[in-house]
């Protein structure tokens, strides 16, 4: 009876300490664990892409070269331009660099900043960007010479200034034999040496953010390149190659 | 009625035996008598332990893809920590790991997605993208879990606590906003890439009471 007596209190202990044992405060080297419960979860991100694309309606190259020019005279290039990315473009910029210079047939060496600083192998011509935003453009070719002018059937609309000097102002040329010094040209009304924006209608895309360009979007621009009826025979036989270069920007940036 | 007095006797006698065990012991007299007897029901003590139990709330969005994003666009998604079990949560961690062959997105401290945790003192509002995500602004006031800084931060570092969180009672929750964040100033060789970051919460107890 005394032994039943006894063997109670030693179960209970038992139990305790069993109980203890449950509680699970594993303790791992000179450190405690503690109870944790882990989640996990995954986000996939991927970049989108904004591509510029240049082609034309007619046909003609825009490398079509132009020959010829006389003070007064102007040549027209098509170029459409679309964004094949996937993403939109906020700005549609242009820019033009002379490169193979030549002054009285003689080739010269560009100066290192042509359309700012002035360049006597880039004569002032002016560039003008138009688009027909409420019709179609309509190319013509003239002639057999593989140059076109182009028509709106609506109105144009002028995107690049009024009037953008190609080439800066004329500085007096310490030596040579082709009359510079008489020259005393305008001053250069810009430039578009460095990227310009064209100024497009904007759209706004699904979240409100601007866009000239959404994805898949195009524009159809014809450049006017003009010599203006003012120049003077220091402008005679003299030739420049002008290499443009058409950039798009994306849009800014929103919440995804 | 002499015997009836013996009894009496006996059965005082038993109760101080009782008393002295206090474990509800029986008491037996001698063959041939009848005794009272009394049992003290067996004592026990129940002791259980807590369950922490970290799920995701229906309200998360971390599974939500973000499709073409460019330089300067954010992702911000939304990760509802439910606490499911039966102990208070005191703490919660985030790593984040990459698939094999990460990308440039998270393997460039500079050009690399930047991280960034908040919580609202009320709660967070959502507004619905058309690209399937959600943005997300909170009437009170934002406070910083874990501070802006490059994904692979996350990733190069043990967990990171999210601080500033209360703690979160058994059946609770708290939402943490996770905001990711393409630089303004990455090239067009961020362009067209995919990745997939896994997020791993870790919640611990909170500090032991007596209960």
């Amino acid at each position: 009876m005394k032994i039943g007596m006894q063997k109670k209190p030693l179960l209970l202990i038992a139990g305790a300490v069993a109980t203890v044992g449950a509680l699970a405060l594993v303790q791992t080297g000179a450190g405690y664990s503690v109870f944790s419960s882990a989640q996990a979860k995954t986000t996939t991100a991927n970049t989108g892409t904004i591509a510029l694309t240049v082609g034309t309606n007619s046909g003609a190259s825009f490398s079509q070269a132009v020959s010829a020019m006389a003070p007064g005279d102007y040549s027209e290039h098509e170029v459409i331009l679309t964004n094949t990315g996937s993403v939109g473009a906020s700005v549609v910029s242009i820019a033009a660099m002379p490169s193979n210079c030549t002054v009285a047939g003689t080739s010269t060496a560009c100066s290192s900043t042509p359309l700012v600083a002035g360049d006597v192998a880039s004569p002032p011509m002016q560039l003008f960007a138009q688009t027909c935003p409420s019709g179609t453009i309509t190319p013509s070719e003239m002639g057999t010479t593989g140059a076109y002018t182009y028509a709106c059937s609506s109105t144009w609309s002028t995107v690049l200034g009024a009037a953008v000097t190609v080439g800066g102002t004329l500085t007096t040329p310490t030596s040579g034999s082709v009359g510079y010094a008489s020259y005393t040209g305008s001053p250069a009304t810009g430039s578009i040496a460095s990227a310009t924006p064209l100024t497009l209608p904007t759209t706004t895309n699904a979240q409100g953010v601007s866009e000239v360009l959404p994805p898949g979007g195009s524009v159809d621009v014809v450049l006017t390149s003009y010599l203006p009826s003012t120049v003077d025979n220091v402008f005679q036989n003299n030739a420049t190659t002008l290499n443009y270069t058409f950039t798009i920007t994306q849009r800014a940036g929103e919440a995804k | 009625m002499s015997h009836r007095t013996t009894v009496k006797i006996a059965a005082i006698a038993s109760g101080a035996l009782l008393a002295g065990a206090a474990a509800g012991v029986l008491v037996t007299a001698g063959p041939g008598h009848s005794v009272f007897q009394s049992q003290l029901p067996p004592a026990s003590s129940k002791v259980s332990t807590a369950s922490i139990d970290l799920t995701s709330g229906s309200a998360s969005t971390l599974t939500v893809a973000a499709d073409n994003i460019i330089p300067g666009d954010s992702i911000q998604r939304l990760m509802q920590l439910n606490n499911t079990g039966t102990g208070t949560i005191g703490n919660v961690s985030l790593s984040a790991s990459f698939a094999t062959n990460p990308t440039a997105l998270v393997t460039s401290s500079t050009g690399g997605l930047q991280f960034e945790a908040q919580t609202c003192s009320t709660s967070w509002t959502a507004t619905s993208l058309p690209g399937g995500g959600d943005s997300y602004s909170c009437s009170g006031t934002t406070s910083t879990a874990i501070a802006s800084e490059p994904i692979d931060a996350l990733a190069a570092t043990t967990p990171t606590p999210l601080s500033g969180l209360s703690t979160i009672a058994p059946g609770g929750s708290q939402d943490v906003v996770l905001t990711l964040t393409l630089p303004r100033t990455d090239g067009n060789t961020y362009q067209a890439l995919t990745q997939t970051i896994a997020y791993t919460f870790v919640a611990t107890q909170a500090a032991a009471t007596n209960a």
